[in-house]
């Protein structure tokens, strides 16, 4: 799946990537994005993982294959 | 009687003599370590020698520039009264030490708690603080309980020396050695258990706990369902009464909400973090039968912004809030431990909620709670409510209201209904048999020592000594203490102990004692049978359990009366 949206990193569990989608859903990114900035507009390509468990618990977790800046 | 008195003399000094020490040179060291203790600002302490009269310190108080008043009703006869608003200076200290009618005169210090951890960064452990961590401390600190951390793994950290550890495994890597390549895992271990009072770093709630390293998440955090179900049945197997797994998703998974009732239906507590969704809902497996969801509280004990909530949560504890510093320590309010690479970070999440109220179900099965339903059932009603439930649940954790509860409240409730078996069984052996064996201090004693132990010896300041778990626990409490078990042996809950007992009273002077432990077995019995706070290894169900206690506290009863019996 695609989402475009905005970068977020929140400092909760010592740090996770978030998407915030513009169709307002938000994805908890993994593995974490490199060289990024909190509040970049991204297009993320992915697949939804709804079995995914981690610490960060910050949401559905999306496994990404790519990201660019729009 | 006589003999009575020596029996009695006799036991207390056997306790006495067990009593465990601190190293003699410590209490030197601590008061010129810990330097001046807190004043009470503006309030001045003035002893006057006793047998000053009122109209005496109110006469000389003018010429201090001060306005004493007796410090309680109960002071006069010590003439020890308190000035307030004083600016209180050396000069006038030396002033009223040299008037002849003052015996001392100081400034009034605070004394908070009485067991403070020498540990110098717990003073910026606000979050222990929160949730009673002193108080709760001198009550128990979780002795030998097993709880086993899910997550990624826990490292041996130098501040977790001198804290017990159970084999564990590394389910993702497949190896018995479970060390954390994360730094989450440990720095939750270090909440439920770092090692206190140790003269190092920070300190943990259930210090004297057993940690069991399951590591069932990679370094990045992320894990499978598969090893977190086996992990939690891998625990519950090998002994783990808690549980505590700060890790979560959104999906719902069938095998994982197994497991969990798997735990649960054998007695483990399931401490699970809410999530951190900013928002609802509750992840899994926090959301799932059996687990107890943990939300996240700040400083201010409003809901940390990033915790999840919804109708599941059960209760909240300090997960923290790193971008505040509501109490003005000069630190970011996260929580605060020891992580991989040595250093003490704040972090802030759910995760860190949790193992606040794992480690306060440790304390409570420390304590002799060792029925999981009565574990939650107690941390509900004793948290400090929070009104909204979907945010908080039943409130906030308060570990010293929960450990005081079971420790204060129920020794309180065991010795009154041993003495009132006492007394029942003399009024029913004198209307029987004529004269019963005196109730002398023999039997008082051991009444007090079966029905509810030195439950005092908290009171007094002596409850965090290491022996003292043992003292001032129940002697029916003594076969699981002694085993580090978390469930109680049926055959300490039963009126086994109390027959050989029996034996006691073949020696006149015995009688007394024989029949107060008896009778105190059978109290303690009768209260575990009604408030349904112990799990009886063996027994299926708590109606069997508590027809199983009952039965064996009228059979204790009985065996009380026949040591009673005139000799």
């Amino acid at each position: 799946m695609k989402a475009i949206g905005t970068l977020r990193h929140a400092d909760i569990e010592g740090g996770v990537w978030l998407l915030v989608a513009d169709d307002g859903r938000r994805w908890q990114l993994s593995p974490a994005p490199r060289g990024f900035s909190d509040g970049d507009r991204v297009d993320v390509d992915g697949d939804a993982d709804a079995q995914a468990v981690s610490f960060q618990m910050a949401g559905p977790v999306l496994r990404v294959r790519s990201v660019r800046r729009v | 009687m006589r003999m009575t008195r020596i029996g009695a003399w006799a036991l207390t000094g056997l306790c006495a003599a067990c009593l465990p020490e601190r190293p003699a040179g410590r209490r030197v060291e601590d008061r010129a370590a810990r330097g001046t203790p807190k004043t009470v600002p503006g309030l001045l302490a003035v002893d006057w020698k006793d047998g000053t009269t009122r109209d005496q310190f109110n006469a000389e108080e003018g010429r201090f520039g001060i306005d004493v008043e007796l410090a309680s009703p109960w002071g006069e006869p010590f003439g020890l009264t308190v000035a307030k608003g004083v600016q209180i200076t050396e000069d006038l200290l030396a002033k009223l030490r040299a008037d002849p009618l003052v015996e001392r005169a100081e400034p009034v210090y605070q004394y908070d708690a009485l067991f403070v951890p020498d540990d110098p960064q717990y003073k910026l452990q606000w979050h222990m603080k929160q949730i009673g961590s002193e108080t709760a401390w001198n009550w128990g600190s979780g002795e030998d309980v097993v709880v086993a951390v899910v997550d990624t793994g826990v490292s041996r950290l130098p501040d977790l020396a001198a804290t017990k550890f159970v084999p564990g495994w590394d389910f993702v890597h497949g190896r018995a050695d479970a060390t954390d390549d994360h730094g989450h895992g440990s720095h939750v271990a270090g909440t439920v258990a770092q090692s206190t009072d140790n003269g190092t770093g920070v300190a943990g709630l259930a210090h004297r706990a057993a940690i069991m390293p399951l590591k069932v998440l990679d370094s990045s955090g992320a894990g499978k369902t598969t090893d977190i179900a086996d992990a939690i049945r891998f625990a519950t197997d090998h002994g783990a009464k808690v549980l505590n797994l700060s890790l979560g998703g959104a999906g719902y998974s069938g095998i994982l909400a197994d497991a969990v009732k798997y735990a649960r239906s054998r007695g483990v507590f399931v401490a699970c973090a809410a999530g951190n969704g900013f928002g609802p809902p509750v992840g899994y497996p926090a959301a799932y039968d059996g687990a107890f969801a943990v939300s996240a509280v700040r400083y201010d004990r409003a809901l940390a912004p990033y915790s999840s909530f919804g109708p599941e949560v059960d209760i909240a504890a300090p997960g923290g809030d790193t971008s505040v510093d509501q109490n003005g320590d000069g630190a970011p309010d996260g929580v605060l431990q020891q992580t991989i690479g040595g250093e003490y970070k704040w972090f802030q999440g759910t995760s860190m909620a949790t193992p606040h109220v794992a480690g306060a179900a440790a304390l409570l099965a420390g304590a002799g709670v060792t029925r999981v339903e009565a574990i939650e059932r107690i941390l509900r009603s004793t948290a400090v409510e929070l009104k909204d439930r979907e945010r908080f649940g039943a409130g906030e954790v308060d570990a010293a209201a929960a450990l005081k509860h079971v420790r204060l409240t129920g020794s309180l409730g065991r010795v009154v209904l041993a003495v009132l078996l006492a007394w029942v069984a003399w009024r029913l052996v004198r209307r029987r048999e004529g004269r019963p064996v005196p109730l002398g201090w023999g039997m008082a004693a051991a009444l007090l020592l079966a029905s509810a132990g030195l439950f005092v010896l908290p009171l007094v300041g002596l409850g965090h000594p290491s022996g003292a778990a043992l003292l001032s626990a129940p002697l029916p409490e003594w076969g699981r203490v002694l085993h580090g078990s978390r469930i109680s042996s049926p055959l300490w809950l039963s009126a086994f102990l109390p027959f050989l007992m029996l034996g006691l009273s073949r020696a006149r002077a015995l009688a007394g004692v024989a029949a107060g432990l008896c009778l105190g077995w059978a109290a303690y019995m009768l209260h575990a049978a009604g408030t349904g706070w112990v799990d009886l290894a063996w027994i299926p169900g708590r109606t069997v359990e508590a027809l199983w206690l009952a039965g064996n506290a009228f059979v204790s009863f009985v065996l009380g009366m026949i040591a009673m019996r005139p000799k």
